[in-house]
């Protein structure tokens, strides 16, 4: 019995490839039918004809539906069909590709508002992503140990999870998995990861940084962890934020949690529970899986350890930093060096080399 | 003559008539349009009845010709709606199917959509994403509406086709 079902089933396939060229006529039809009703020009009595057309068959519902399914699941293909030479300006520049490693390697972006709104993140992907930056500033024994994978300044990997999910560790970073058969949970003992998670309802997929903890509720979401805390940054669906949730400090009464859509970020700091919601360009906090660094109107001193974080080695700035106006760059991540040294430049300061672990801008 | 006399009292009092039904229409350029349709209907019209009050017959006619447009406008809003409604799914639920298979699916049709001749690509482009009309495209692009129409259609049943290529290659393993 179940190869008969089988082999009808082939059968209905073959079918169906058949019937892509050319139209049947009922395809035909839905189609001229879908493009009216889309077009915002149609009267009573076409919409009643219409009804009468789709309700005499199932078919016809049928071919109707699929065009409909169709037309609302192509969003994320917008920039495919932007792409086009003599499309506007601002649809072009939208569909374009960020570069990946631009020849010029530092544009100083005064104009960051004139930007054309960036593409939801991984287009097409309805997955669970998620994003931590923690900043331990030395490998310790209790990390080295830890860590199931990492990665040294400089380096990017992706790992395949056991789940299904992948993790894209960004420079000088480490993680802990502890998968178990009902839950997923993935501490980022250093540095930055983004997880495109799996959904699975029955196993929630946590990230663990600093004594907060992020949960997917099946969303696209990072968290960026800040010195002695985390910010966690929501880019598509909800992430519920909890903090803290051990540690030394511990406090009962300190534990929240807050809810977060897309496009928001909340921060927490070690011990304490999540600060304000605000508002935020939630692609821009994965630009270095597109090969970016992206900085924006950070304090010198604050940008220069943004950059550190691409280095081998240390960088030492040996000038008053607090003279210096807020800096805002795009540099590819693969010219740091010059990226620094164009940085330096603009600011009247020199870098000098000494050694592979020692850069210093005076 | 009768409609002269009409057209007269129009014309003396065009501004309150224009006041009364900006009021009623909540729109001065609205009240204009059906000021310029009912001396239109003045001019045209051949005979009226004997007209005693002609202040007070040509503002029960002004608000007529509201009522009827605004009935007309709300009726093609209702459809407007329902057409939407029919157009566009109301809720987004990720299925778990949907979810596998998006990622792969989408590079799939991207690279279908990439086989498209480019001005294909633009005008469904101008209509599925950028919500202009089929006659806006026609007259964006300068192209005929017929070309306009094609170009829809050629997008849809390739996208269609590709769609169900993909699905149906490995169908046969799945359910």
């Amino acid at each position: 019995m179940p190869q008969v079902v089988r082999h009808y089933r082939k059968q209905t396939t073959k079918e169906m490839m058949s019937q892509n060229h050319p139209l049947s006529s009922t395809e035909n039809t839905a189609q001229d039918w879908f493009l009216r009703l889309a077009s915002g020009e149609i009267s009573d009595a076409d919409l009643r004809a219409f009804k009468a057309w789709r309700d005499s068959d199932p078919s016809h519902r049928a071919a109707f539906e699929e065009i409909r399914d169709l037309w609302n699941d192509l969003e994320d293909l917008k920039p495919a069909f932007a792409v086009s030479s003599d499309m506007e300006s601002e649809d072009t520049a939208e569909a374009a590709p960020e570069p990946q490693a631009p020849s010029a390697i530092i544009q100083l972006d005064h104009r960051r508002d004139s930007r054309p709104g960036r593409r939801r993140f991984a287009v097409g992907s309805l997955v669970a992503a998620c994003l931590l930056f923690v900043s331990i500033f030395s490998w310790d024994l209790q990390t080295a140990i830890l860590a199931d994978f990492r990665t040294h300044a400089g380096e990017q990997a992706s790992i395949t999870l056991p789940d299904g999910s992948t993790a894209h560790l960004n420079t000088d970073s480490a993680i802990a998995l502890n998968f178990t058969e009902d839950s997923r949970e993935v501490a980022l003992l250093r540095g930055e990861a983004l997880f495109e998670v799996e959904k699975d309802a029955h196993r929630p997929f946590s990230v663990t940084a600093v004594e907060g903890a992020s949960t997917a509720v099946g969303t696209t979401y990072s968290v960026r962890d800040v010195g002695e805390g985390a910010v966690v940054t929501v880019l598509e669906g909800r992430v519920r934020v909890v903090s803290p949730v051990g540690g030394a400090t511990f406090d009962q009464a300190k534990v929240k949690h807050v809810e977060l859509a897309a496009n928001q970020q909340v921060g927490y700091r070690r011990g304490t529970s999540p600060g304000p919601i605000s508002s935020v360009q939630a692609a821009d906090a994965t630009a270095w899986r597109r090969g970016l660094l992206l900085i924006d109107a950070l304090p010198f001193a604050d940008a220069i350890s943004e950059i550190g974080r691409y280095h081998a080695g240390r960088i030492l700035v040996l000038a008053d930093s607090k003279q210096i106006e807020p800096v805002t760059a795009r540099i590819a991540l693969t010219e740091t060096d010059d990226g620094l040294r164009a940085l330096a430049a603009l600011h009247g300061l020199n870098v000098t080399q000494i050694t592979d672990y020692l850069t210093i801008l005076h | 003559m009768r409609e002269s006399v009409l057209l007269e009292a129009y014309k003396e009092h065009e501004w309150e008539l224009l006041r009364f039904l900006a009021k009623r229409l909540g729109s001065a350029s609205l009240a204009a349009d059906i000021a310029q349709d009912l001396y239109v209907k003045l001019l045209s019209a051949q005979e009226h009845p004997p007209i005693r009050e002609r202040r007070a017959y040509l503002f029960s006619m002004a608000a007529n010709l509201a009522t009827d447009h605004l009935r007309v406008e709300n009726r093609r809003r209702e459809i407007l709606a329902e057409a939407d409604g029919l157009v566009w799914r109301q809720t987004d639920e990720l299925t778990p199917e949907r979810h596998a298979m998006a990622r792969a699916e989408f590079l799939y049709l991207q690279s279908e959509v990439a086989k498209l001749p480019p001005r294909c690509r633009q005008v469904f482009y101008l209509n599925r994403f950028k919500g202009q009309t089929q006659a806006e495209i026609a007259e964006t692009l300068g192209i005929g509406m017929t070309t306009v129409y094609k170009d829809l259609k050629q997008a849809i049943s390739a996208m269609i086709a590709a769609r169900r290529r993909f699905r149906g290659s490995d169908a046969g393993d799945k359910v």
